[in-house]
This record gives C-alpha cells, sequence and structure tokens, in this order.
C-alpha cells in the first residue's frame, strides 16, 4: 500500500516547477509578445482617465498610456485589450496574471509597491485627495466639517487618509463606504453624504459627469494625502519594468524637446542629436529595451506627447477643465520630469 | 457494496446491537422481513449465521477503511492545496498567512454594536462586520417571518381581493432580483427625507432625515449591566414561581398572569436599583455642526437593507407557509368546526403545530438565504462583514485569506441558523401533533 506521505511528497515535487518563478528575466515580456495583444487594466469609468465614449469604446488616459506601451511592443498602439477593473479587483486581477500592466489611477503606497508582489514603474499624474462638498453646506475650509457624513470608495487610500485627517484636527465624521462608484455618486449628489473624498482629479470627473448642477459643488482646498498615480506590473520581469518605464519618460521628454505627434516623422529624419536619440534615428535604445529602434517614435506618434495626452483628457476642451498644476513639466514649475533618452 | 452478501438475500442492514433500543415498535412490514430472515437463517443452520457474522465484521472494517482513506485524501488534497497557493503567491513576492489580523486597522466603520476606532486591529473590524451582518440576520429573519406568516394567512382567507393582493405580492417580490430591492428602497430613503438641518421631528426627541433616524437612548452612566440584572433576575425568578404554584383548586395560573407578574418583579427591581445607584439619563439627539449627535440611531443603510431583504424572503416564506398549511387535511379541520372550535383556536391548536413540522426545513433554508443575502450590503453602503472584509482585502492584498475568512464566516452562520431551526422540530408540541398525524 502506498504510503500518504510519500505520495504528497510527490505530488509536491511534481507540481513544484508550476509554481516556482522562473529565474530568466523577460517572462512577462515574451508572454506579451506571443500573444501579441497586450492586456491593460483600466479604471472602473472614471472620467478623463477610462470612460466609455459615444461609441462604445473606452477612451482616456489610461487607455492612451496603454496604447503607448502597445506601440513600443508592437509598433502598432491598436493591439491592446482593455479590461475595466474595480478598485477592489484590480490588484488581485494583476498578481494572478490576468492582466499585464495596470494602468488605472493607482496611488503609488509602499504596501502596493513591496508586499503585494507588484511594481510601480514611474509617476504618470500627480494628484491628492481632496473633499468634494455642496456649496450649501457654507464650509470653506476642511476643518469646518465637524461631523460629517463621508462617502468613500471601497479600495482607496481615502479611508485611511479621511481618518488621520479628521483625527488629527480632532474633528468627527461618519463614513458611507460604498463599492461602486455609481452608486455613490447617486447618494452623495442626492444628499446622503456631505462630503465626498478621493483624488481631485476624480472629484473634477464625478462633478461634472454625476449631477447637472456642477457649479454646486467646490473641491476645498485643502489636500489630505498626496497620491502620485503610475502605471504598475507585476515583479519579476525586469524587462517589462523598462519597457513601461521609459515608454513614459520618451512620452515626457517628447513634451520637453518639443515633439508631437504631428511633427514627430519630419524631426526623426531632422539633425537635433537628441530628438535623434530619443526617435531612434540614432540607434542604440532599442535594442538593449529589447524593442524595435522606431520604438519611441510609433509611442508618440499614436497618441501624442504627454502633454497631448494630458490636453486630450483632462484639458481645456473636456469638461474636466484641469490645470496643469503639479503634472506640468519640471522646467515650467511643475514635477514631471523624465531622465534623459 | 460489502462483498459478503450472499446473491438472492434481501437488502437488510447488517444486524447492529445499538439499533434496537432505538427502535419503539417496529411495523407490520419490518416484521415480515425479520421472520423470512429469521428462517433463513434457521433454515441454514448455525454454520451460516456465524459466517453472517464474521461477512458483517469484515464489511464494516472495509468500510470504515474505505471512508477514512477517501476522508483522509480529501483533507490532505486541501492542505495541499493549501500549501501550493501559499507557496505560489510567496514565490511572487506577495505576503500571505494571517498576521495581518493583528495590524491596526487604519479606518474607521460608519456603525458598530461596540466600540471601535481606527487604531483597533483589522481582527476587531471584521468582529464588528460580523456583528452588523448577524444584526441584520436576526431582524430580518424574524420580521420576513411575521410578514411571510400575515400574508400567508392573507392569501388563505375568503376575501378574493385579500387573497389576490398576497398572490401579487408574492410574485412581485420573488421575481425582482434582490439587489435591485435594496437599491430602490435605498434611494426611498435618501430621496425623500429631508437633510439634518430641515429634519422631521414628529415626537419630541425623534428625529427623521435622509442621514437615519434618531431616537432618545438611556444612557445608564456605566451602571447598565446592574440595572439589567436587577430588572431581569427577580422577573425570571418570578415568572417560574408564578407558572410552577398551584393554588387550592389545582388551577394553573395562566400565562398572562405570569408575564405581568414579572413584569411588575423588574420594576420592582428597578426601583431598588435605583436607591443604589444614579439615574439613568435619557440621551438626546442634538443638532450639532453638520449632524445630530447622541441617541440611538437607525441608518438609512439598516434600514434599506432590513426592510429590503425582509420583502424579499418574506415572498418566498409566504409560499412555504401557504404550503405547510394546505398541506394539512382539511377533514381535520372539518372536525375541528364540528367540535365547535373557533377559526382562531384550530389554527392554533390543530393547524399550525403540524405546519410548523412541514414549513420549518424550506422556511430554514429561506432564512439562510436572508443571512447570506446580506452580504449584499456592500452594494449600498452597509458595513457588514463582507464590505469590511472588502476594505481589509484592497488594504493588505491579501485576497485569498480574506475570502477564506468570508467562507468560513457564512458556513458558520448558516449551520448555526440550520442547528437552531432543527431545535424548532424538536418542541414538544409538535412532536405529539405529528406522530398522532400518521395514523
Amino acid at each position: 500500500m502506498v504510503n500518504f506521505r510519500q505520495a504528497a511528497a510527490a505530488a509536491v515535487l511534481l507540481l513544484a516547477p508550476c509554481f516556482s518563478s522562473s529565474a530568466h528575466a523577460g517572462v512577462d515580456l515574451d508572454k506579451i509578445r506571443a500573444r501579441g495583444t497586450l492586456i491593460c487594466g483600466i479604471s472602473p469609468g472614471v472620467g478623463g482617465f477610462s470612460a466609455p465614449d459615444s461609441n462604445g469604446k473606452w477612451v482616456g488616459f489610461d487607455v492612451d498610456l496603454c496604447k503607448a506601451v502597445a506601440a513600443a511592443i508592437f509598433g502598432d498602439g491598436e493591439k491592446i485589450q482593455t479590461v475595466s477593473l474595480s478598485y477592489q479587483a484590480r490588484f488581485t486581477a494583476l498578481q494572478t496574471g490576468e492582466v499585464d500592466v495596470l494602468t488605472t489611477n493607482t496611488t503609488w503606497t509602499l504596501q502596493r509597491d513591496a508586499g503585494l508582489g507588484l511594481t510601480f514603474t514611474g509617476y504618470s499624474f500627480y494628484d491628492g485627495l481632496g473633499f468634494l462638498v455642496p456649496k450649501s453646506l457654507g464650509a470653506t475650509h476642511a476643518k469646518e466639517l465637524d461631523g460629517a457624513n463621508v462617502c468613500l470608495g471601497q479600495g482607496g487610500t481615502a479611508e485611511a487618509a479621511v481618518r488621520n485627517y479628521f483625527a488629527k484636527n480632532k474633528i468627527t465624521f461618519k463614513p458611507v463606504v460604498f463599492e461602486s462608484q455609481a452608486e455613490l455618486n447617486t447618494a452623495f449628489f442626492a444628499g446622503r453624504c456631505d462630503v465626498f473624498v478621493s483624488d481631485t482629479s476624480t472629484l473634477a470627473a464625478v462633478r461634472a459627469a454625476g449631477t447637472q448642477t456642477p457649479n454646486d459643488y467646490i473641491i476645498l482646498p485643502e489636500l489630505l494625502e498626496k497620491s502620485p498615480l503610475g502605471p504598475v506590473i507585476r515583479k519579476g520581469d525586469p524587462q517589462l519594468f523598462d519597457v513601461v518605464r521609459w515608454t513614459l519618460n520618451a512620452l515626457i521628454t517628447a513634451e520637453e524637446l518639443g515633439v508631437t505627434s504631428k511633427n514627430a516623422e519630419e524631426l526623426a529624419k531632422g539633425d537635433n542629436e537628441e530628438i535623434r536619440r530619443l526617435l531612434g534615428t540614432s540607434p542604440g535604445n532599442g535594442k538593449v529595451l529589447g524593442l524595435a529602434e522606431d520604438w519611441a517614435l510609433k509611442a508618440i506618434a499614436k497618441e501624442g506627447n504627454y502633454g497631448e495626452l494630458y490636453e486630450r483628457n483632462f484639458g481645456e476642451s473636456t469638461p474636466l477643465k484641469l490645470p496643469r498644476g503639479q503634472n506640468a513639466l519640471w522646467s515650467e514649475g511643475g514635477l514631471i520630469y523624465s531622465p534623459p533618452l | 457494496m460489502p462483498c459478503g452478501r450472499k446473491a438472492g438475500s434481501s437488502i437488510r442492514p447488517p444486524f447492529d446491537p445499538r439499533v434496537s433500543q432505538t427502535v419503539t415498535k417496529p411495523s407490520k412490514a419490518r416484521a415480515g422481513a425479520f421472520t423470512a430472515s429469521a428462517l433463513k437463517l434457521f433454515m441454514r443452520g448455525r454454520a451460516a449465521r456465524d459466517d453472517r457474522a464474521i461477512a458483517t465484521v469484515a464489511a464494516t472494517r472495509r468500510r470504515v477503511l474505505v471512508q477514512s482513506l477517501v476522508w483522509g485524501s480529501v483533507l490532505a488534497g486541501l492542505v495541499l492545496g493549501a500549501f501550493l497557493i501559499s507557496d505560489a503567491f510567496q514565490a511572487r513576492n506577495v505576503t500571505t498567512g494571517f498576521g495581518f489580523l493583528r495590524y491596526p486597522a487604519t479606518f474607521d466603520i460608519g456603525e458598530s454594536m461596540i466600540a471601535y476606532s481606527g487604531a483597533d486591529t483589522y481582527a476587531k473590524a471584521l468582529l464588528v462586520g460580523a456583528l452588523n451582518t448577524i444584526k441584520v440576520a436576526v431582524v430580518g429573519i424574524v420580521l420576513a417571518t411575521f410578514l411571510g406568516l400575515a400574508v400567508c394567512l392573507c392569501r388563505l382567507s375568503s376575501n378574493p381581493l385579500l387573497a389576490w393582493l398576497a398572490t401579487a405580492f408574492i410574485e412581485l417580490m420573488r421575481n425582482i432580483p434582490p439587489l435591485l430591492q435594496l437599491f430602490v428602497w435605498y434611494a426611498v430613503f435618501y430621496v425623500s427625507l429631508p437633510s439634518p438641518r430641515q429634519a422631521l421631528q414628529p415626537l419630541p426627541g425623534v428625529i427623521m432625515s435622509n442621514r437615519g433616524l434618531w431616537i432618545p437612548s438611556l444612557d445608564a452612566n456605566g451602571f447598565g449591566a446592574a440595572y439589567a440584572v436587577s430588572m431581569v433576575v427577580p422577573a425570571i425568578i418570578v415568572f417560574i414561581m408564578v407558572r410552577r404554584a398551584r393554588s387550592a383548586s389545582k388551577h394553573q395560573p395562566s400565562l398572562s398572569w405570569a408575564v405581568s407578574s414579572a413584569i411588575l418583579a423588574g420594576l420592582f427591581g428597578f426601583v431598588l436599583a435605583r436607591l443604589w445607584m444614579a439615574a439613568p439619563t435619557i440621551d438626546w439627539p442634538v443638532l450639532r455642526g453638520l449632524n445630530y449627535r447622541g441617541g440611538y440611531t437607525i441608518t438609512p443603510e439598516f434600514a434599506a437593507l432590513t426592510i429590503g431583504l425582509s420583502l424579499y424572503t418574506s415572498g418566498y416564506l409566504a409560499a412555504v407557509f401557504h404550503g405547510a398549511v394546505t398541506a394539512i387535511s382539511a377533514g381535520q379541520r372539518e372536525a375541528a368546526l364540528a367540535l365547535g372550535l373557533r377559526p382562531f383556536a384550530i389554527l392554533r391548536l390543530i393547524v399550525l403545530p403540524q405546519a410548523v413540522r412541514i414549513a420549518v426545513p424550506p422556511a430554514t433554508n429561506q432564512w439562510i438565504n436572508l443571512a447570506k443575502n446580506s452580504s449584499l450590503a456592500v452594494a449600498i453602503g452597509y458595513p457588514d462583514f463582507v464590505s469590511v472584509g472588502n476594505t481589509t482585502l484592497s488594504l493588505t492584498g491579501q485576497a485569498v485569506e480574506v475570502i477564506t475568512l468570508f467562507m468560513l464566516f457564512y458556513t458558520v452562520l448558516s449551520m448555526v441558523l440550520a442547528i437552531l431551526a432543527g431545535l424548532l422540530n424538536r418542541a414538544p408540541a409538535y412532536q405529539v401533533a405529528s406522530r398522532e398525524g400518521r395514523h
């Protein structure tokens, strides 16, 4: 009769290779190449970041970032598949391999970077947690919100930050936590809560889309906490890390150098050495990244540089009208900065 | 199949000396089979009886061995699975294990039955969520059962309009998905009621706004337990004494006597305690800043969840009770009427005891469904176990552990409900009725 312990040990040995982490770099990038499409996780319908347009296709900042990375890898920015993930499910979806990269408006924190088996690749948007209140409340400073009912979305950094802020200022509050953003919007604009706390970009998007009278609501000047957003991938693939990080950097550098989606092709043939190196006319960058030499040219030509991305999704032509603020280039007083290519 | 069985023998369990103690009265059919097999044994002789005994023991041993192998391998498979999953996550640098339960939770919870703040552990936060779920489940089950019974009686009434309304209610409640019903009830509360600054005050101290219902509460200033004991203990003692008392005419005091004496004893106990301890004060809800503070509050989330789930489940329970009541033969009702019993007495003494026994298993299903459906609370902002667990999951990233806790909690909750409902079946009144009903 087979000893059960021996059988168990044999089963573990047989199945162990399926679960051991691969030592060779680029395992995720290889999978993406083999599949032929890049699967990106995007936000669950937040205006500006990801929202379906009138044809039902998802558009937004998240989607544009995804297209840029796909253009860098495949040369074709349309080879993407977007998966709209709730704030609850996004990290699990990435951990288990359901998506390759998470371009949602995810806040970079230590717990998320070090404790989930994931890696943040760079800062794509500098934001902060803010308060959205109706003007009828008469509050102009967050410290006047004693006893407020605060609407919060589950799965974000807002819950802990709100508690810390109110405790620090010795005022009380009562949280009302919703799983779905849509239900939260309905409840907040119907008056169930006094305040809605989230990233200011989300607040602007919700105010623009969730009510007929956006001018009756203001975002208070105080910020509870920093909230830098960036794309996330799984730990363990340094090649994919470099590709995603340097794609973002290429978009930022393109804005610094004045390269736009319209003039990228002709500037590539010019004789500015920095631009030639960026766009791949002077070879070398593509080789070390494991990509075609014109990876950056394809990424920029697809959706434009960082400034164009921002303008298209958050700028004056949109209902959000977010000023560049901290998201301006470093040379113009903001925080968007890229190492040289 | 035990291999010791000879071809052609009747299918009977092997003789087990313990079984005979629970058999109260062998029915005629069993007596016949017993005689037949006893005859066969006699015909085959002593040797056959011994063979059969040996074969039985061997068969039992084989069965035990097979079952322990099967269960052992299932258990081992689960443990192995747990280890493999844990290894897979650790290989990807994801933290595993339940250590996170000791970390501070860092988030507040909207309503809680025990004192809780964000500085407490995740374990305490989950406990708060569990208590909230149990509160909704208990209140919901009670409401749903009473409502279901009422609707069932309406459906059985001879008034055709009432019967039609009850049927329409049942169909409506059963066919609309519960989540939609919850959304509707939630919207009703925060749309129809005013904001706190213009709140309705139907009675002094009772505030109705879209943030909740406030009522004044008693604040015992720390003596709550002492007051409770001094009121409850005399009440219970007096109740038991009165029920056991026999007056000279051997007439047992009725239930209403016992209850009223118990209430008087409780009040007497309260007066005595008041002499020793500070008076409990009334906590009036007061508008401070943006909202009311103090008193006892029922939030729109709790109200919507409880009302929505109770109505939804009462549709099913009404159908269950209806089936149970109509299963009692009409002959019994006619016989009771012939005896001169009034309709309500028939219901209470004859129909309900038997109907309850038929209704309890399907009703248990519906009660367990209500307890599990309470997890829909996360969609309308009520902090039940799943909602708190979801927040824990997103803050710690440990999905597998949190989902395991979900499964354990709901399994235990459902089992406890099933056991309690099973106790209902064992009440002596129902046993008497059912045994006589079997003739």
